[in-house]
C-alpha cells in the first residue's frame, strides 16, 4: 500500500494496431504503475510492452467454453486489485473500451464507490471505423444500432428508413467463447430482415482492417442470402435504408418552415437516402 | 529493420500508408525490409501479416 488512493483508466486500443491509439490514451500507458491490457493483435502487445514493462494481458483469463459473465467478472477483479493496492492502473482494451466491454465499466463503477478516481478515454470502435469506410453518416438519417443476438431475441422494431447496423452477426445465439453457430443464426436473421427489407435487399457484411496498408472486408449481398455468406466475431451488418422517412406536415408547420423549404428538405432527404444506398457504397 | 518495428511506424504515419500503397517496393527498399517478408507485405493480407508477428520480439515505440 502507498498511503494514497489508487486510480483507474481506462483506454481503448481502437481496432487499426497501434494507429488508432490516442495521445491520451498512450500517456496513460506509459505512466502507469501497473498496466493490464486486452488486445487480441501481436503488434499492439508488443507495442505496449515496449511502452511500460510494467504490464501484463488479461488473456489467460479465457477459457474455452467458460460462460462471458464469468470471464469478465474475473477480469474486473484483477483490474480493482491494483487500484485497491493504490496504484495508479490502466487498463487497455481493444477497439472503444465502453463497447461490448462490460469490464470496463464495471471496473469504473466499483472503483469510484470504492472512493478512487476512474475514469475512461472513448476510443474507435468498429462502428466508427464502419462510417469511414463506408461512407455512412449518423448525422444524415440517424442510425440504428444493435447486438444481432439482441436485436433478434427482443424483437427491436426496425425503421426502414434509417440505416441499421447489427454487431457481431456471426455469433448469433453465442454466449462463451467457443466457435460460432455458423449459417443457423445468420438463416434466423435473413428471415426477420427479409419481412422488412425484402429479400433481394443489398446489405454489405463490413469488417474493419487490422492494418492501414489493408483493405476493409465490405461484401455486398442481398439479406435472403445471408446464410451462406462466411462470417467471424468481428463481422458487422450494415443495412441501408430502403426507404426515405416521412415528413411531419404539422410540425413543419409549427416549425414555421414553408412548403418550398419542405420540398427542399425533401430533396435533400432524398439525396440521403441515395447517398445511403448500397449503389454508392465502395 | 524488422516486420514490427515497420509496421508500428506505418501505423503511426498515414502518408507513409500512402507512400506504400503508392510504390510498396521503394518504401520497403528505404527500410530495408528483407527478402522473405516482401511477398508478405505486397499480400496486404492483415491476419497473414499479424500472424507473423508471433515469432518476433518487442517493438520500438
Amino acid at each position: 500500500m502507498t498511503g494514497r488512493p489508487g486510480s483507474l483508466i481506462v483506454v481503448g486500443t481502437g481496432i487499426e494496431a497501434v494507429g488508432h491509439v490516442t495521445l491520451g490514451a498512450r500517456g496513460a500507458l506509459e505512466r502507469a504503475d501497473e498496466l493490464l491490457y486486452l488486445v487480441p493483435d501481436p503488434l499492439t502487445r508488443a507495442w505496449i510492452e515496449s511502452l511500460n514493462p510494467v504490464c501484463e494481458s488479461l488473456e489467460s483469463l479465457y477459457r474455452p467454453n467458460r460462460d462471458r459473465a464469468l470471464i469478465y467478472g474475473a477480469m474486473t477483479a484483477r483490474i480493482l486489485q491494483g487500484v485497491r493496492a493504490g496504484k495508479r492502473v490502466c487498463a487497455a482494451i481493444y477497439g472503444h473500451p465502453g463497447v461490448f466491454v462490460h469490464a470496463g465499466h464495471e471496473a469504473i463503477r466499483i472503483a469510484r464507490v470504492e472512493g478512487h478516481r476512474a475514469r475512461m478515454l472513448p476510443a474507435i470502435s468498429s462502428e466508427d471505423c464502419l462510417f469511414a469506410d463506408l461512407g455512412v453518416d449518423p448525422g444524415l438519417a440517424g442510425c440504428q444500432s444493435y447486438e444481432a443476438t439482441n436485436f433478434l431475441m427482443r424483437r427491436r422494431k426496425i425503421d426502414v428508413s434509417v440505416p441499421l447496423i447489427l454487431w457481431q452477426v456471426g455469433v448469433i445465439g453465442v454466449f462463451d467463447h467457443s466457435a460460432g453457430q455458423g449459417s443457423k443464426g445468420l438463416e434466423v436473421l435473413a428471415e426477420v430482415l427479409s419481412e422488412q427489407y425484402g429479400a433481394e435487399h443489398q446489405a454489405i457484411v463490413y469488417e474493419a482492417s487490422l492494418l492501414g496498408i489493408c483493405e476493409p472486408r465490405a461484401d455486398r449481398l442481398a439479406i435472403g442470402d445471408l446464410a451462406a455468406v462466411s462470417t467471424s466475431s468481428a463481422s458487422t451488418l450494415y443495412v441501408p435504408p430502403s426507404s426515405p422517412a416521412e415528413w411531419d406536415s404539422a410540425v413543419l408547420t409549427r416549425l414555421g418552415i414553408d412548403l418550398a423549404e419542405g420540398a427542399r428538405l425533401e430533396a435533400k432527404a432524398a439525396d440521403v437516402a441515395r447517398s445511403q444506398d448500397i449503389g454508392e457504397l465502395r | 529493420m524488422d516486420l514490427t518495428a515497420f509496421l508500428c511506424e506505418l501505423a503511426q504515419d498515414p502518408i507513409l500508408v500512402e507512400e506504400f500503397l503508392d510504390d510498396p517496393e521503394q518504401v520497403m527498399d528505404e527500410h530495408e525490409i528483407p527478402a522473405y517478408l516482401r511477398t508478405l507485405m505486397r499480400s496486404r493480407d492483415d491476419v497473414s501479416i499479424l500472424g507473423a508477428l508471433l515469432g518476433e520480439g518487442p517493438a520500438s515505440a
